[in-house]
């Protein structure tokens, strides 16, 4: 037998083909839009419903997140008890989340339960009462859990960061203030919920093994209400971001967490696949250029991250790492250093096509399978596109130049026009 | 049903093949059966900081990330009381990358000192980030030695102190490697659209030609039984007081484990459970609470931890959980809610089998308990469950002399 060679790398490929999932697009009989994404083998359903209830349609912040967590504190006709037991029964997950923009309501359930399951989702959507009683355990539970975060320097770190980048009157960019929580009124939130839920004016995105079974009773249970338009959001509002660096000092802590970045652009912007390339480049994997620099090299943290993050009225690029104490100010000065090396030297072939092999392989999974898929489906339908902005990755990815990567960071990185925010001690 | 292939080499290393055709992706994951129970109690923390030294390039592959990122693989680690499990995940195409570098580190490692140097700094503040950065994060490094006397369960995988980190030496890695990292001592699971003879060969091929190695017979001293009652106090900065406690119970697969499992689902899986009901939603005294099963391969623990609210005594909180404790002993549960929580558990393993990755580790973790083909079973144990076992088991589970509780009091 051949002697094994093992300081060789074994054939590889780089992945070029990817299966683009297939998305089909009906109306349901009241013109509510579903999209279907069919596909895996378990006979499973996922729902998720997409509603325009996100934080940026209220400057009060906590109504949409709120409004979010009462959906299953009962309706006319059933009791919170009641709502619970039925999911919980049948195995199934109810799982509203209120992001920034977008609202969306989960319900995850195997087949065989969908129609004991449905008929309850459809009321905690549709029909929530928000008993008073309800709110205020949620409300004491809630700002109980805002405590917590307080003590973190992570969390006070991105609340500073976010303030700073949007602005202290943007939804965006708003703080959550203890006594919020106890200003927040029943009125107010139904109020809320009336425009943002029960207009009917949201989406449905399935997902699993979407047999015609289960589109008729989606079809039952939704689609005959009554469809109008929600009211708007509260409008853009111009953000002037400054830069400067904010530290608040936490006298106990061991760690000091820094958030540091900048206003950048939308998935709308041409510019935006290669900027997510360079953000990757940067802090986006384990073998990044600030993850080789500040952990693998100086042993400052014990992860370090760059991300490029779109919401509708702005995108922004954050770096975000919990780093030792003593060392919070070496590693912002590496930080820049990485971004000086980004604009000023080209990156080598060598660890470009890593990254293009990288990204690639990523994309494969992120594609694979109907959960993996509908998340996928989740963070580009929000901006009007379908599976043709994967295709636009895709080729980015497999066309993009060291020189377009030099010129992305010399025009998006600018520090000067960074916030640094620093939690802990600096 | 999740079908698969298993086969064993000369070297010992047991593999395992599950056919899965709809995904272009390959789960490659690599069990070693060593975790932080086979550490000396003066150098805890060691099998974990080992791990971070595990991607730090072996024998003839100066650095592990590299080649698997640009063959567009992901990867990663845990370390837990039990084991230690590598997994990766990759385009098909390119498994043999997998097996090119798993390989390489199961035969030998390039340590050095500044290697070495580097990973303890980042554990250092991995310790910092999760256990003392945190509100509330340190509660296990005091509970667990107060549950366990004897047994090494006793410390947290990232160990009980930060000296116990930096006091280790090269020499001692390099020890641990040639006693734990063996082919004799991992379990191999390929699962993907992969065919067991394609496996075999490309085994044979990496891994074969690893020496077998004298892994020792694990002589672990098990724990004495709990007699009395134990407590202990915290003061911190923090807003809530909080409540743990700790029941020993069984290892994973005994008879009466799943009736365990059960009780915990009972008391707080999903909203509609005894706990969040009664004692968040109705009294209103706690802000959150939990029940949940540790589920070592050793007797494990029975947890209860819980956020009492503000201007509720600790006896409050502690009488209240005690009524619905006792009731589970007293009352037997009806048919609905034993139901209930069967759905549960058969749900979440569906659940679980979306992720072509979350079946080759429930594979390798069966196969340490005793056979892959368990997970074929685990729903049929729980459905065997009876009303009367969780009565009686939960009479042993409860006893007073059985727990070990520690209050986290604000300052």
């Amino acid at each position: 037998m051949e002697k094994l060679n093992r300081t060789i790398n074994p054939d590889f490929k780089l992945v070029t083909h990817v299966e683009m999932p297939q998305v089909k697009i009906i109306k349901l009989s009241n013109g509510l839009p579903v999209h279907i994404l069919n596909g895996g083998s378990q006979e499973l359903t996922k729902i998720d419903l997409m509603a325009k209830a996100g934080g940026i349609y209220s400057c009060h912040k906590l109504y949409s997140p709120i409004t979010s967590l009462m959906l299953n504190e009962g309706t006319a006709t059933r009791t919170p008890h009641e709502i619970a037991e039925v999911f919980d029964f049948y195995g199934a997950y109810f799982n509203p989340v209120a992001e920034k923009d977008n609202a969306f309501v989960t319900l995850f359930t195997l087949n065989k339960y969908l129609e004991n399951t449905l008929p309850t989702y459809f009321d905690a959507v549709m029909n929530s009462t928000m008993p008073e009683k309800e709110l205020d355990t949620v409300l004491q539970r809630r700002l109980n859990n805002y405590l917590i975060e307080s003590e973190k320097t992570s969390f006070l770190a991105r609340e500073a960061f976010f303030e700073n980048l949007f602005g202290a009157n943007h939804p965006y960019g708003i703080k959550i203030k203890k006594e919020y929580y106890s200003e927040i009124n029943r009125n107010d939130l139904m109020h809320f919920y009336k425009n943002h839920y029960q207009t009917g004016d949201f989406e449905l995105i399935l997902s699993g093994q979407i047999t015609d079974k289960v589109l008729n009773q989606v079809e039952k249970t939704f689609g005959n209400i009554e469809v109008s338009e929600t009211t708007n959001s509260v409008g853009e509002i111009s953000f002037e971001n400054k830069s400067n660096l904010i530290v608040i000092e936490k006298a106990d802590a061991v760690q000091s967490s820094i958030r540091m970045g900048l206003p950048s652009v939308t998935k709308l912007h041409p510019d935006y696949i290669g900027l997510k390339i360079l953000t990757t480049i940067f802090g986006g994997y384990f073998g990044s250029r600030l993850m080789k620099n500040i952990r693998e090299e100086k042993g400052y943290t014990y992860g370090i991250h760059a991300m490029l993050v779109s919401l509708s009225q702005s995108g922004y690029i954050a770096v975000a790492a919990d780093v030792k104490a003593n060392h919070a100010k070496d590693a912002i000065v590496e930080i820049k250093n990485e971004i000086v090396k980004l604009q000023t030297e080209l990156i080598s072939p060598n660890e470009l096509a890593l990254v293009k092999n990288y990204m690639m392989g990523e994309l494969l999974q992120n594609l694979d399978g109907p959960m993996a898929i509908s998340e996928a489906y989740k963070g580009v339908i929000q901006f009007g596109y379908g599976f043709n902005f994967h295709e636009d990755l895709k080729t980015t990815i497999l066309n993009i130049t060291s020189e377009k990567l030099m010129e992305l960071a010399r025009r998006y990185l600018d520090i000067e026009k960074m916030t640094t925010v620093v939690a802990g001690k600096y | 049903m999740i079908l698969f292939d298993r086969f064993t080499l000369d070297n010992g290393l047991k593999v395992i093949v599950h056919q899965d055709k709809t995904t272009p992706i390959v789960a490659f994951n690599l069990l070693y059966n060593v975790g932080a129970r086979d550490e000396n109690p003066e150098k805890t923390g060691f099998a974990h900081l080992f791990e971070h030294l595990m991607f730090e390039g072996s024998v003839n592959i100066p650095n592990y990330d590299t080649p698997l990122q640009r063959a567009g693989g992901e990867n990663n680690a845990f370390t837990n009381n039990d084991i230690t499990n590598y997994y990766i995940t990759l385009p098909k195409e390119n498994l043999e990358t997998a097996f090119w570098l798993e390989s390489d580190r199961m035969l030998e490692l390039a340590l050095t000192q500044e290697k070495l140097d580097i990973q303890k700094k980042v554990v250092i503040e991995e310790f910092k980030q999760r256990y003392l950065n945190q509100p509330y994060g340190d509660w296990n490094l005091f509970l667990r030695p107060l549950a366990y006397k004897k047994h090494p369960y006793q410390w947290p995988t990232i160990g009980k102190e930060i000296s116990h980190i930096e006091n280790t030496t090269l020499q001692e890695v390099k020890d641990f490697f040639f006693k734990h990292y063996a082919p004799n001592n991992a379990i191999l699971v390929v699962a993907g659209n992969v065919n067991v003879n394609e496996i075999q060969k490309l085994a044979e091929k990496w891994f074969g030609p690893i020496p077998q190695r004298n892994v020792p017979v694990r002589n672990i001293p098990q724990e004495p039984k709990q007699i009395e009652a134990r407590f202990m106090e915290l003061e911190r900065q923090v807003p809530l007081n909080a409540i743990y406690k700790a029941y020993h119970m069984n290892a994973r697969g005994e008879h009466d484990y799943y009736a365990t499992d059960l009780i915990s689902d009972i008391l707080s899986n999903g909203k509609s459970a005894r706990l969040m009901q009664r004692l968040v939603k109705e009294q209103k005294l706690f802000n959150s609470i939990n029940a949940y099963i540790t589920g070592d391969t050793d007797p494990g623990l029975f947890m209860v931890t819980g956020n009492l609210n503000e201007g509720i005594s600790f006896e409050q909180g502690e009488e209240a959980l005690q009524v619905e404790l006792q009731k589970i002993i007293t009352e037997q549960v009806d048919e609905y809610e034993l139901d209930k929580v069967k759905n549960k558990v058969e749900s979440s393993l569906i659940y679980s089998e979306i992720s072509i990755l979350n079946k080759a580790m429930n594979l390798a973790f069966n196969e340490l308990l005793g056979n892959a083909e368990f997970i074929n079973q685990e729903t049929l144990r729980y459905q065997k469950v009876s009303g009367e076992q969780i009565q009686t088991v939960a009479k042993t589970l409860f006893a007073p002399i059985n727990c070990s509780t520690l209050y986290y009091k604000t300052k």
